[in-house]
């Protein structure tokens, strides 16, 4: 099939599982029990019969839960995902406006520190496989690995906060200089682009350890595939013909070794971001970080419908999308993927 | 090609990004120019009290449900409200450093001068400040007052207990609603319109004012502690011509958010420069604060008037202990909430941390309510098997590190003249007498299935009070479950004081045996004696009556509170009632707390801050200091 027709196909196949987790989540959101309207307005809902009421009819709170899902998907085909009890009604595209960059900025850092450690150390693991080094980074790793997300940032904190006192322990940048206008919403880019660089710089400190803490649990994954693959790819036919060219181990190793090695972490890259997404839910609480995963901590102790399906179909955008990225550059790269 | 060589790059590379680090590290270091530190606070500490420390950081574990916006003072909420007499102030206010010193509860001016009393109890007229201003200019006057409460009325759906649920007022005259807001809006409340003014002065509405510096609150009935309700929540006032200009109130299901994060203005000392949701608040001092002037024994007289001892102040929420007490312990902050969790680094270091304590005679309190309409906790003798069973001692030393005083309930101890009237004391923790009541219940243990306890989860001491209890009460035979509800199931049909009395009546036979009550620590809406009585022992009440009990002799009080003016009446039935309700035992009052989140407080750097006060309800509005009233060592 041609490349155009297999995007199509893609495509359709990823609204479709957008479409499956925002069912999923409205049901399961609305089998919690209990009545919202408690939720939202407190002890007021009892101390103001009137006003509970106004609000059960405006959002259909006691209507069946199919009838409140053909409301929400009417609502949601004219671009309003409703409104946000935990953020105190605004729209949900507000909230989700607000907090996105941040999770964006966290995860794009994230992405970067576990490709660049990742591919380092899985580089450093093959070249001295079998050594007290590879021993030494396959710990490291498992480690990171094996560690819950929230976990990890907690130590960070008490290191790099507590002990060292050098990096802060939350927010996203310091309240007290001056923020710059909104552009692309994500500071330290909006802070380059006018030239502000002190906020940039604070909004970058107060990145690093939420970066970290999702990178060091992800980027476990890059070495160990690239370790496996340079060291499968260094025994290949075309890999000795190379050192019988006469080429030096470095250039074997790097030039024609490295690049094939690659391809794999490819693939995974769609499954970076799953794990960076999931993990931002985590660390952006421990570290008061105001991005989408805090949000969507809000929104579930809130018993805020919207805000949590609001979240959710983002959350799915954004994993459909990495995994169809990943898809189609891999359908570029091999064109027999293309066939299956 | 040697292995020496071979490492070379790696290392080179590691060493590069390491190098990155560090720059990044120092760039911003030195890009700091106005961070706050504990140096620069302890050299600007010994200036004049304006003139003191830049910035004052307080860390705080929430943020406001409700954002800035005080249109949410109908819900209760904004909780925390971090605005409370730092950017808004009431008519009226109490003596916070009585209140804070000894628990007394005395009735101050604030934006009011005086006021005063109709003979029957029914007419309260207040006399307003002049010359004050909103932080942006409008003029503070009675018909800002009179637009703020029934704008806030509307808010309510025109509930006759929109003021903090007081139903203290009869508005079957007052016909308010959308065309007198657009009027509002139309003619302003600088200079109402003439047919403005004739719907403001109407008497027949139960608020009305007389004049632009006088407003009249006409109640149904008399009720001696009216100017109470107004301390606080809805009593709190704003520039209600800002908000007509502003896009108005809104309606009911549907208010103004465009005060979310850009709070309307206030008359108090500071003002909201910056808000980030759910992330900070930035404050700095109101240069129209009518109270600059204030001399340092009227601040003395009354501590919420304070201007401010530093001129810039930003609040965080830092949802996770740890960050917050790391922030406290390396100079981050000045002032953190610290909860149970870091609640013991907090008392190992008693040189450096000070943290604030309730005095014995406070109004938040933590206690367990029995329904008294389900088996077996509907038999008195069981509910006093219970009581006698349960070791208050032991919860307040293994739950709340020592912070529980003793408390005898409904009333809260800091209304010191209606507390404990009969002088009753406490139950006994007494095994045996425990085993005598059950006998006389009734109740086979043996035969009797295991009974639900509720709690809500997130809250942390209340499981570990929850596993004490079931412990005391297995000494006696009785099995408890405990059931963790999520906040989204604290509403009928699980808990009773969700909702009404009758809602509760409806549901008793689901409503759990044993209910914590609220959703953590418990403090009053309005400090009124009449509050804890109209709450949890009232057959009318709207919420909070988690035992679902009433009795005529207790409702007897309860009605007489804001049906006569006379206190030896009231004082006589509510003696009785007191009694009632000692021998009925629906409660377990534990105790009143004396840390500020029950298993921790809020904590500060002694070497910088010397004092602070909380809001007048004891932590019922704020979770944080009144920051106005932080005084600084060296100041």
């Amino acid at each position: 099939m041609n490349l155009a027709w297999y995007i199509l196909r893609r495509v359709i196949f990823g609204a479709f599982v957008v479409l499956s987790v925002m069912t999923i989540t409205f049901a399961l959101s609305h089998s919690l029990g209990g009545d919202p309207v408690y939720a939202w307005l407190g002890k007021a809902a009892g101390m103001h019969p009137d006003l509970a009421q106004a609000y059960i009819q405006k959002y259909h709170l006691h209507d069946p839960v199919y009838v409140q899902y053909y409301y929400y998907l009417a609502n949601l085909a004219q671009g309003n995902m409703g409104y946000s009890p935990s953020r105190n009604f605004i729209p949900v595209t507000e909230a989700i406006a607000q907090t996105l960059p941040y999770t964006i900025q966290i995860a794009l850092f994230a992405i970067v520190i576990t490709l660049v450690v990742g591919v380092l150390l899985g580089v450093v693991s093959a070249r001295y496989h079998h050594t007290p080094i590879d021993a030494a980074i396959r710990a490291f790793y498992l480690t990171g690995y094996a560690s819950p997300p929230f976990f990890v940032a907690l130590l960070l904190l008490m290191l790099f906060t507590y002990v060292l006192g050098i990096l802060p322990s939350g927010a996203a940048f310091d309240p007290t200089l001056s923020k710059p206008y909104w552009i692309t919403g994500i500071p330290i880019i909006d802070g380059v682009l006018e030239g502000n660089f002190s906020y940039s710089a604070s909004a970058f400190t107060h990145l690093i350890l939420p970066s970290a803490a999702l990178a060091l649990v992800t980027f476990g994954i890059v070495t160990r595939v690239l370790r496996s693959s340079l060291l499968e790819i260094m025994h290949t036919n075309y890999i000795r013909t190379a050192r019988a060219k006469g080429l030096d181990e470095n250039t074997v190793f790097y030039k024609h070794g490295l690049r094939h090695a690659l391809i794999p972490i490819v693939s995974l890259s769609s499954l970076i971001v799953t794990w960076l997404i999931t993990g931002t839910i985590f660390v952006e609480n421990v570290f008061s970080y105001p991005g989408m995963g805090r949000y969507l901590v809000q929104a579930l102790n809130g018993e805020d419908y919207p805000g949590i399906l609001g979240a959710a179909i983002v959350f799915a955008l954004v994993i459909v999308t990495a995994n169809l990225i990943a898809d189609i550059l891999y359908a570029v790269v091999d064109p027999q993927v293309r066939l299956g | 090609m040697s292995t020496t060589s071979r490492a070379k790059k790696p290392i080179i590379a590691l060493v590069i990004i390491v190098i990155v680090l560090i720059a990044g590290g120092w760039y911003y270091s030195m890009s700091q120019t106005s961070a706050p530190s504990t140096t620069s606070m302890m050299e600007t500490s010994s200036s004049a009290a304006q003139s003191g420390p830049s910035t004052l950081v307080i860390d705080d574990p929430f943020w406001p449900s409700g954002d800035l916006n005080q249109l949410n003072s109908i819900y209760a909420i904004p909780y925390p409200d971090w605005l409370t007499y730092t950017v808004y102030q009431s008519l009226v206010t109490l003596d916070g450093n009585a209140l804070y010193s000894s628990g007394d509860v005395k009735v101050l001016p604030m934006l009011a001068t005086d006021w005063n009393a109709s003979s029957d109890g029914t007419t309260y007229t207040f006399n307003l400040r002049q010359g004050v201003s909103f932080s942006n200019g409008d003029p503070f006057n009675a018909y800002q007052v009179w637009g703020q409460m029934y704008g806030l009325y509307y808010l309510s759906s025109n509930s006759s207990s929109f003021l903090n649920g007081y139903g203290v007022f009869d508005f079957s005259n007052a016909n308010f609603g959308p065309a007198t807001l657009a009027l509002m809006a139309q003619s302003g409340l600088v200079n109402p319109s003439p047919d403005l003014m004739k719907i403001m002065t109407d008497t027949s509405w139960p608020i009305y004012v007389t004049s632009q510096n006088q407003i009249v609150f006409h109640l149904k009935s008399p009720f001696i502690w009216f100017p109470h309700t107004l301390v606080a929540f809805v009593g709190l006032i704003f520039d209600t011509q800002y908000v007509l200009a502003n896009g108005g109130f809104g309606t009911p299901a549907s208010f103004n958010t465009n005060f979310n994060q850009k709070p309307i203005p206030g008359t108090g000392p500071y003002v909201v420069t910056d808000a980030s949701e759910n992330s900070y608040v930035k404050f700095a001092q109101n240069p129209n604060y009518w109270g600059s002037g204030l001399s340092a024994a009227d601040i003395q007289a009354n501590a919420y008037l304070d201007p401010g001892h530093v001129q810039n102040v930003i609040i965080y929420t830092k949802s996770d202990d740890v960050a917050r007490y790391t922030d406290l312990s390396t100079g981050a902050a000045q002032i953190s909430g610290i909860e149970s969790q870091d609640w013991p680094q907090v008392l190992k270091n008693p040189d450096k941390y000070g943290y604030f304590v309730m005095p014995d005679s406070s109004m938040a309190f933590v206690g367990i309510s029995m329904n008294t309409h389900r088996y077996p906790t509907n038999i008195t003798d069981f509910r006093q098997a219970v009581v006698h069973a349960v070791n208050l001692t032991d919860i307040s030393q293994r739950v709340f590190f020592g912070g529980l005083a003793p408390m005898i309930g409904p009333e809260y101890p800091a209304q010191k003249d209606w507390y404990d009237l009969g002088n009753l004391p406490q139950y006994s923790n007494d095994l045996t007498v425990a085993k005598q009541y059950l006998a006389q219940s009734g109740v086979d243990v043996t035969k009797l299935q295991p009974l639900e306890f509720r709690v809500v989860s997130g809250c942390t001491y209340c499981y570990s009070t929850a596993q004490i209890v079931q412990a005391d009460l297995a000494q006696i035979g009785i099995t408890l479950n405990i059931e963790v509800t999520p906040g989204n199931q604290w509403a009928l049909p699980y808990v009773a004081g969700a909702g009404t009395y009758q809602q509760g009546l409806n549901a008793s036979q689901q409503v759990a045996q044993f209910t914590w009550f609220g959703t953590g620590t418990f403090a009053p809406g309005a400090p009124t004696p009449a509050d804890a009585w109209i709450l949890f022992a009232n057959k009318n009440t709207p919420a909070n009556n988690y035992a679902i009990y009433s009795n005529p002799t207790v409702q007897a009080c309860v009605d007489a509170w804001t049906s006569t003016n006379d206190v030896n009446t009231i004082k006589s039935l509510c003696t009785a009632a007191q009694k009632q309700m000692y021998d009925d035992a629906p409660y377990i009052w534990l105790g009143a707390i004396k840390l500020v989140f029950g298993g921790g407080s809020v904590a500060w750097d002694k070497n910088v801050v010397k004092s602070a006060l909380l809001d007048p309800v004891f932590t019922g509005i704020s979770s944080t200091v009144i920051f106005n009233t932080v005084t600084f060592v060296g100041s």
